[in-house]
């Protein structure tokens, strides 16, 4: 899913652009739900990347980015949990938060099931299964360790099944 | 109740609902330029308080100064974040960093992505191809330039032009040229610089198309520390170098003015139809101010249609060859 990075490529900050954002929106959309976060995501990634490129080389650009699109989508996950704790209740017409143009994503399934497991076990079945990663690589990058991303992955799968096949 | 075991979603099953949730995901068209916006509005953030001072002296201007320090760029405690980048590029595409840093800087041209605060001159250009060295400064910094594909690298018109200076940050500039397969072995090739404006700043010269006899150039020229494309009526320029027997064309940056000149068969076998257009350097743009036309009675070995053909700027010559 996610290309091997051609460091030459990476030099370049215009082809991490185009070599890379497409994907790393789409790894935000299943880590958030939603497109519009995904995208402030991604670009605050990219933001960050750009920035740190004026001032130091960096080793490997689109790990860097990667990191900063999990990391940011935990900090909006949080960010939304406080909201819905402290949100006055809607009037009971009044349209959710998913109605628009990002509508048709969040409806899907696979979405849907994915809201509802836990966000460790999200990151790692998503960066696992659809951004293609090895495990030690998901461990470095969640910060636990291997064996703890085995056991989100096996966990995440089998409640995955669970919530499909009731949907 | 037994529930049973817990149903096995397959791993490959899961790629493929997870792929098919986000295939249709695609980028904005203005994503790019919302990161550099993003980009700009942190920079200016940093360098408002701090750098006004500096700014004024680098570009010698003082409004440029009162623009950064009046709080015409962002305020408040914390840098903005891409979210305040999109929904500003959704009310205007003004930035108020680049009013702040680009007071001086004219209407054409494609979008530059960077800021460049105070004045910046381009020396020189090591290597033609798809990248090269471009000082930036008249001194010891240089920047890298490189042709970057958007989307399929073999068939794709859509580049960028990006342009790295080591202090000054990333410029980067949308071009549309002939695709690599449609102009092997490099699609769009960046031929050289020269002071064809004679203010003793560079231009970088690209070349976006070419046939069996004419290529096809255009010009990048630093405008208030902005890379931009220049335009000729307001299209991106496009000079034709080179031609048949029949035909040709070239230019000139010898004189003030940018002369573009061409022949083509007059209206009876012995003559040729000559045109010689000459374009003053205003920004980003180049503009008419003299269109001469001439019937030249000869052959095609009549040496008065050579001054008609080919290029005399500086040390910059066809690429044609090279390749």
């Amino acid at each position: 899913m996610i290309e091997s990075p051609d460091q030459q490529d990476l030099d370049d900050f215009a082809a991490l652009y185009v070599g890379h954002y497409e994907q790393l929106l789409r790894l935000a959309v299943l880590l958030v739900g939603d497109l519009a976060a995904a995208e402030d995501i991604v670009q605050e990634a990219f933001i960050r990347v750009h920035r740190t490129l004026e001032s130091r080389p960096l080793h490997s650009p689109l790990a860097y980015l990667r990191q900063a699109v999990v990391n940011l989508a935990r900090s909006e996950l949080r960010r939304r949990l406080v909201r819905m704790r402290h949100a006055p209740r809607p009037m009971p017409d009044a349209a959710s938060a998913e109605e628009g143009a990002c509508a048709a994503i969040s409806r899907q399934e696979v979405i849907v099931a994915l809201r509802r497991i836990g966000a460790r076990q999200r990151e790692a079945v998503v960066l696992r299964y659809w951004a293609d990663l090895p495990e030690a690589e998901i461990a470095e990058l969640m910060g636990v360790s291997v064996g703890a991303v085995k056991g989100y992955i096996s966990r995440g799968l089998s409640r995955l099944g669970l919530l499909l096949e009731a949907s | 109740m037994n529930h049973g075991p817990a149903p096995q979603l397959r791993p490959e099953r899961l790629a493929e609902l997870l792929d098919g949730a986000v295939r249709h995901v695609t980028a904005r068209p203005d994503a790019l330029d919302r990161i550099h916006s993003g980009v700009r509005r942190r920079r200016a953030v940093h360098r408002a308080g701090a750098l006004a001072l500096t700014v004024a002296v680098l570009a010698g201007g003082a409004a440029t100064a009162l623009a950064v320090a009046s709080g015409r760029g962002p305020s408040g405690p914390g840098a903005p974040t891409a979210a305040a980048a999109r929904q500003r590029a959704t009310v205007g595409p003004t930035p108020a960093a680049t009013m702040a840093y680009d007071a001086g800087a004219y209407n054409a041209g494609a979008p530059a992505l960077a800021l460049a605060p105070g004045s910046v001159a381009v020396t020189t250009v090591t290597q033609s191809g798809r990248s090269g060295t471009w000082d930036i400064d008249q001194a010891t910094r240089s920047a890298t330039v490189t042709i970057v594909p958007v989307g399929d690298p073999e068939t794709t018109f859509s580049f960028l032009l990006v342009v790295r200076p080591t202090r000054l940050g990333t410029q980067t500039v949308k071009f549309t040229a002939t695709s690599l397969l449609d102009m092997p072995p490099n699609g769009p090739v960046i031929v050289g610089v020269a002071d064809a404006a004679h203010d003793g700043r560079q231009e970088l010269f690209v070349q976006v198309d070419r046939g069996c006899c004419t290529e096809f150039w255009t010009v990048f020229r630093l405008v208030s520390g902005h890379v931009r494309q220049m335009t000729m009526s307001g299209q991106p320029v496009r000079l034709p170098v080179g031609g048949s027997v029949m035909a040709g064309g070239g230019f000139s940056c010898d004189g003030p003015d940018l002369a573009v000149y061409g022949y083509q068969p007059g209206n009876t076998a012995d003559t040729f139809l000559a045109t010689r257009d000459a374009y003053r350097w205003v920004g980003a743009a180049l503009v008419l101010v003299s269109h001469q036309q001439t019937t030249i009675r000869g052959t095609t070995a009549d040496p008065e249609l050579a001054k008609y053909s080919g290029v005399s700027c500086a040390n910059l010559s066809p690429a044609q060859g090279e390749l």
